[in-house]
């Protein structure tokens, strides 16, 4: 018996105590296991599930509609209905057999069995006999046994086979009586094999159409605890092991588990259904099991970086596009940003960035048009020339050379531009060096026009002479209009009256090769302007500008032209004097660094005036890396003066200096880059309740420099897209293209392309040919607006398509074509320039890009030789005098016979310079190697019978008539045999001022009916 | 102070007050008691005062274990452990903070040379802390809480404990922002905030600044004030106080454990001293030999 008094506590009390105690840790135990069950992405995958079911009963009923309305089916169900009746009429007879084949089934059990029994005495008997013989046993008693038992084997082998026969014909029998039905339950199958597929896809997730068992299954399957064996409700993930996620000290596998919310990013079929399960765009190109990225090959983060690992929404590290949503998300979402993920998930609009980590060496990357508008802005306005960027050491300097400047122009030009280059050219890409956000106080503004007196002072102080050819005659402004309207300059260049383009485009920034021809009346000197075009190498030997072959007269008129216009208001700009005491002043900040006061007094009262601008000068050419674009003598070995930026995004976002905006622009990698790059010098300021701004304490020398580009906003998103896609992620080979010979060879050519703007001019596989819309205004001027907005009248005066160029001509004469252009087209207008800046290399380099682009791959070809007596070479002729091609085409020097609106190249040149295979192809159907061309295909008598052919077209033609093939090889064979000079640019240039073009203009009927 | 890890400190501050409250109240009760001449509380006269294991120890111990268990299953769901971004050597944290039982170390070195504040004086704490049961010698208010019999001993393990131990951590938990600048507790921690380090060394003030000439190049002469200084307080200062105000405590103990006693109540006296020095007169360091990496 327990005393009380023993206790030191009482033990109800205790047990109380012990009860609640208990009772409340197994409650909370409750709520950890709900805790743990209650994931948000169960929700999702719930909804996606009815989203799922619904489509597929959707599907489904499409298909047994579908089934319905297919004849056949009824047909076999009618046949199935007929088919089982039969069946079923013969049901006394089935099952006498079916009794029948159980009864000899047993029998056979039995038989069988005796036989194995036998069969294993008979092994037993076999031991013994042999032992027998070997001396342990009776011979003659087990050799007894021995034969009684090999009788007996194979006596019940025998009766077994004979009741298995017995059973097999049985079941014939049944067999031959369902045959029919099994027929077409099995035809019935094929042909509703998909609808069969959805129905067991819906069986298998829509509880209302499973079996009782699978219902409970379906149940069982989810509930907490058990649902570690084979949930439906699963987190999802893929694995990528080659990719890594970079942990600092190690790397780690790629797991991304987006899909476990984003149910149906790679199923086809939801592509209106509302976000998580909206299907991924364009699934041919991205997630699709043949697409070139397929999901379980490169994930989702791959491309939209983020927290692969997270499972739901906020620990995924989502990014909102714009503050809009950011709102919309913190309401709806709960959302905030992921405060210690390095990576958060790209906001969609800056998306491409993440291309050009493995396609950095094909730029402009198709399907990524923002990418490649922000890379060709990059390439424009000359980021890599301050800033150093990996894949950028050897592109060219963006701006023009400055060595001989005082050749070219003023320095009170000089002065104007630099100060406000906007002012004078609105979409130049020189940026604002001056005037900027954190230079607007007096003092800076008087410091600034004596920063731009120094840097003009050294610019001319230094520039070499350059001996200018004089002109013979001041030339015609009008035809120099007509000129550059029509020779192809505004491939490279727009002039005064061109219309600003709303949206930009990579094709529409290739009209800004060259820097826009306004105004140059303001800026330089015909005479200038007459020997650049005529030799742009002789002023600049790194131009890119190519030579046009220009007459001395054609010089003299387009300079005529060009210099006509001026900016008076430009002109009228204010240049303050010289001042010396601010020259002073500058140059004394310049000294201090290296002196102390007393001696950089000594130091400039020692300099005179000219003296201390040059110096100053030199010193913020420095300073502001003016050479960084420009050539500039003196600064051949001067570093970039910015930022490393080949993995600017992969910088900690600790590392940029948000200054004190920290609370006006959201704290995020991108939106720092966007409001840099649109107005880079704005982290010098202190922003002010009323949205102006106070700037820090800073010397003039300390303050930021970067210039300011003035991008608008579409600019800025594609700038800041390439920003985001320059990260230090290393690729492993096996996900990047292949770096096959074909891949370098097109990537090699197309930065050629890119660095010549050669689809300036030319159209290549669908991309290019910016100069088109000039030509079209150049026909409205010269012909009328029918004529201009006829597509293929157009093309026909424009730079020609290079479609399939690979296939077409023969590699030697199109090397000899770029190093010495000649007429192929007679009517162009457009000459094509001589690049002479550019190397054999180079030039090897842009035909092998063209052959192994477009399939030709063997470097050596046998000349194609014709036999003018042979069958082909006969045929040919007829059918090339039926067909009228020497309507358009020149035979040597035999002109054509229709206007020149019509012409095509000069025949003669086939045989140099085209490919024979390619002939047949385009004779096959032109429009489909050069879309809007206006040589129609040849007509070849294939389906007329042979007797006509053979009356109508000659003997020749009929003997080819049957292979439609050798027709074509017959006109083949007859153009190549063409011969003739294929230099007729007198005969040319006679019968154009002779007869012009021939444009058919309608003339305006102005005789109405009522003057008749 | 609610972020999950803040929570623990701000529970210890609770309880640190809980817990005095509780020794003090157990003191005052005792106190009460001998006065009544009744025997304290904790007094323990075997076999009456004897309690079974079970049910008097181990029940309670098993029913303290479910509730504290279902207390910490509570804290560990509604406040988790906190992920930040993945360890960056290129990246340290601003501030740099210790873990919290070492603030008050971390506190230290703001005021004293790294050697003094992480070897010296934690070494002397160790040893102060472990020789306790050999300084002290007097039999009353052993075993027991009693104001009464233990003024002395109470107040010098509160200053130690409370002052500078606690509110050192306290303060390095909530007042001590980026770059270890000092901010209030509803500051913006803002790490571009610049405070000017301008404090000198004993030897400055005196060469420097009091007899206006440069400081001499020998380091002893440079330094003999501090060094004098410092002798002083440690060799002269512990005499005088045997003679004055510590008589009684140094009959009591005796030369040996007097001197101990002394040498490490001064030490631990150094630091409100240094503290206080370096807030009103800007001083650096007492002793100041970089050349052979001794400062005090």
């Amino acid at each position: 018996m327990i005393n009380q008094q023993e206790r030191y506590y009482n033990i109800l009390k205790l047990n109380k105590w012990f009860a609640i105690s208990s009772l409340l840790f197994a409650f909370i135990w409750l709520l950890a296991f709900a805790n743990d069950f209650n994931r948000p992405w169960k929700k999702y995958q719930i909804e996606f599930r009815e989203l799922e079911i619904e489509k597929t009963r959707g599907d489904v009923q499409a298909a047994s509609t579908n089934l319905e309305l297919n004849e056949d089916y009824s047909v076999l169900k009618a046949q199935i209905e007929m088919a089982q009746n039969k069946v079923d009429s013969r049901q006394e007879e089935i099952e006498s057999i079916e009794s029948d084949i159980q009864k000899l089934e047993a029998k056979l059990y039995r038989k069988n069995q005796i036989y194995q029994f036998a069969k294993a005495d008979y092994d037993v008997a076999k031991y013994n006999f042999e032992q027998a013989q070997h001396g342990y046993g009776n011979l003659l008693s087990t050799e007894k046994i021995l034969s009684k038992l090999e009788a007996l084997t194979s006596a019940s082998n025998l009766n077994a086979e004979v009741i298995e026969g017995k059973v097999e014909a049985k079941n014939n029998e049944l067999k031959i009586i369902r045959q029919s039905l099994k027929e077409a339950n099995d035809a019935i199958t094929v042909i509703s094999r998909d609808k069969d597929l959805l129905v067991r896809k819906l069986i298998k997730i829509d509880p209302e159409e499973m079996s009782f068992a699978n219902k409970i299954g379906n149940i069982v399957r989810d509930v907490p605890v058990l649902d570690f064996i084979d949930p439906y409700y699963e987190v999802k993930q893929v694995v990528i092991k080659d990719i890594e996620d970079d942990m600092v000290f190690m790397g780690v596998p790629k797991v991304d588990r987006c899909m476990t919310c984003h149910m149906g990013i790679d199923k086809k079929g939801f592509e209106e259904a509302p976000q998580p399960y909206t299907t991924h765009p364009k699934l041919d190109l991205y997630l699709g099991a043949n697409s070139p990225h397929p999901m379980n090959e490169y994930g989702c983060t791959s491309c939209h970086a983020g927290r692969g690992r997270g499972t739901n929404f906020i620990s995924s590290a989502h990014s909102p596009n714009n503050p809009e949503m950011a709102e919309r998300w913190e309401e709806e979402l709960e959302w905030h940003p992921l405060h210690h993920w390095d990576t958060p998930m790209l906001p969609m609009k800056y998306v491409e960035a993440s291309c050009l980590k493995c396609h950095s060496n094909s730029i402009p990357i198709k399907d990524s048009p923002k990418l490649a508008l922000g890379m060709t802005i990059v390439e424009k306005g000359g980021c890599f020339g301050c800033h150093q960027i990996d894949g950028f050491e050897n592109t060219s300097k963006p701006g023009p050379g400055l060595r001989k400047i005082a050749a070219k122009t003023t320095k009170d030009f000089a002065y104007k531009w630099i100060y406000d280059p906007r002012g004078f050219r609105e979409n130049t890409w020189m940026p604002h060096f001056f005037k900027q956000i954190n230079s607007q106080d007096l003092e800076s503004v008087k410091r600034t026009d004596q920063e731009i007196h120094a840097i003009v002072s050294y610019l001319f102080d230094r520039s070499e002479s350059f001996k200018m050819e004089k002109m013979q005659n001041k030339g015609n402004a009008d035809n120099g209009r007509m000129l550059v309207n029509s020779i192809g300059c505004l491939g490279c260049h727009a002039t005064e009256g061109e219309e600003q383009v709303a949206l930009k485009s990579v094709n529409s920034m290739r009209r800004e090769h060259g820097p826009n021809l306004i105004n140059l009346g303001s800026k330089t000197t015909q005479k200038w302007i007459y020997n650049w075009i005529r030799d742009p190498q002789s002023y600049h030997s790194g131009t890119k500008m190519p030579n046009l072959r220009l007459s001395k007269e054609e010089a003299s008129d387009i300079s005529a032209y060009l210099i006509g216009q001026r900016d008076k208001d430009f002109e009228k700009n204010p240049r303050p004097e010289v001042d010396e005491n601010g020259i002073n002043l500058i140059a004394s900040d310049l000294l201090s660094s290296i002196l102390r006061k007393d001696e950089v007094k000594a130091r400039l009262g020692s300099m005179s005036l000219d003296q201390k601008l040059n110096y100053v000068g030199g010193k913020l050419i420095r300073h502001y890396g003016c050479f960084s674009c420009h050539d500039i003598d003196g600064f051949e070995d001067a570093k970039p003066i910015g930022t490393p930026l080949s993995i600017e995004a992969s910088k900690l976002i600790t590392k940029l200096d948000f200054g004190y905006f920290h609370d006006e622009i959201p704290h995020t990698k991108w939106d720092w880059f966007n409001q840099k790059v649109d107005n880079p010098r704005i982290f010098d300021m202190i922003p002010q309740e009323d949205h102006s701004y106070k700037i820090k304490v800073k010397n003039p020398l300390d303050k930021l420099r970067m210039p300011h580009y003035g991008l608008n906003d579409q600019e800025l998103d594609a700038v800041t897209t390439v920003i985001m896609g320059w990260v230090k992620d290393e690729i492993p080979t096996t996900k990047l293209p292949a770096r096959n010979e074909r891949n370098i060879a097109i990537e090699a050519g197309e930065k050629l392309i890119r660095q010549y703007n050669c689809q300036g001019c030319h159209a290549i596989d669908g991309d290019g040919g910016a100069i088109q819309p000039t030509i079209a205004s150049w026909i409205g001027d010269i012909a009328d607006e029918t004529n201009a907005e006829d597509r293929s009248i157009v093309l026909s005066f424009s730079p020609p398509m290079l479609d399939t160029e690979g296939r077409k001509v023969q590699p030697d004469w199109l090397l000899k074509f770029f190093k010495n252009p000649t007429m192929i087209r007679p009517n162009l207008a457009v000459r094509m320039p001589t690049f002479k800046m550019m190397s054999d290399d180079d030039w090897n380099t842009i035909i092998k890009y063209f052959q192994l682009k477009d399939g030709q791959t063997l470097p050596y070809e046998n000349p194609h030789m014709v036999n003018k007596q042979s069958t082909s070479y006969k045929a040919g002729d007829v059918i090339a005098d039926m067909g009228g091609c020497q309507n358009c085409h020149f035979y040597g020097n035999q002109k054509p016979r229709q206007a020149a609106v019509t012409w095509g190249p000069n025949l003669a040149l086939t045989k140099e310079r085209l490919r024979p295979e390619w002939l047949i192809e385009w004779f096959k159907d032109p429009q489909v190697i050069m879309p809007g061309t206006k040589m129609p295909a040849p007509y070849i008598p294939v389906d007329e019978p042979v007797a006509s052919v053979k009356e109508v077209w000659g003997k020749n033609v009929a003997k080819l008539h049957s292979e439609p093939e050798k027709l074509l090889e017959a006109i083949r064979d007859f153009t190549w045999a063409v011969s003739g000079p294929t230099d007729v640019s007198k005969i040319v240039k006679a019968h154009l001022a002779r007869e012009g073009y021939g444009f058919v203009i309608e003339d305006d009927d102005d005789w109405g009916d009522e003057d008749w | 102070m609610l972020k999950p890890d803040n929570v623990p400190i701000a529970g210890l501050i609770f309880l640190v007050f809980f817990f005095t409250w509780l020794s003090m109240n157990q003191a005052y009760n005792n106190d009460k008691l001998i006065e009544a001449g009744q025997p304290v509380d904790e007094q323990y006269d075997a076999p009456n005062d004897k309690v079974l294991v079970w049910p008097d120890l181990v029940y309670v111990e098993l029913i303290t274990i479910v509730l504290f268990s279902a207390f910490m299953l509570v804290w560990s769901i509604g406040l988790p452990a906190p992920l930040e971004e993945p360890a960056n050597p290129s990246e340290s944290p601003n501030p740099a903070k210790a873990p919290w039982y070492f603030l008050g170390l971390q506190e230290m070195l703001v005021y004293f040379d790294p050697w003094m504040a992480g070897v010296v004086l934690p070494s002397l704490i160790i040893v102060g802390l472990m020789g306790i049961p050999y300084m002290d010698n007097i039999k009353e208010g052993s075993g027991y809480y009693s104001f009464k019999n233990r003024k002395f001993s109470i107040a010098i393990f509160m200053f130690g404990w409370l002052v500078l131990w606690n509110l050192l951590i306290v303060i390095g938990t909530v007042l001590r922002g980026p770059n270890w600048n000092f901010f209030g507790p509803f500051e913006f921690w803002d790490s571009h905030k610049i405070e000017a380090l301008t404090n000198i060394n004993l030897s400055e003030f005196i060469y420097v600044k009091w007899m206006s000439m440069g400081l001499p190049g020998n380091i002893l002469l440079r330094e003999i004030w501090g060094i004098l200084l410092l002798l002083g307080y440690f060799m002269i200062l512990p005499p005088l106080l045997a003679k004055t105000w510590f008589k009684n405590l140094f009959e009591r103990l005796g030369v040996a454990r007097y001197s101990l006693f002394i040498v490490l109540i001064l030490a631990a006296l150094t630091l409100p001293i240094k503290m206080y020095l370096r807030w009103m007169f800007n001083l650096k360091y007492i002793i100041s030999i970089p050349e052979y990496f001794f400062n005090f």
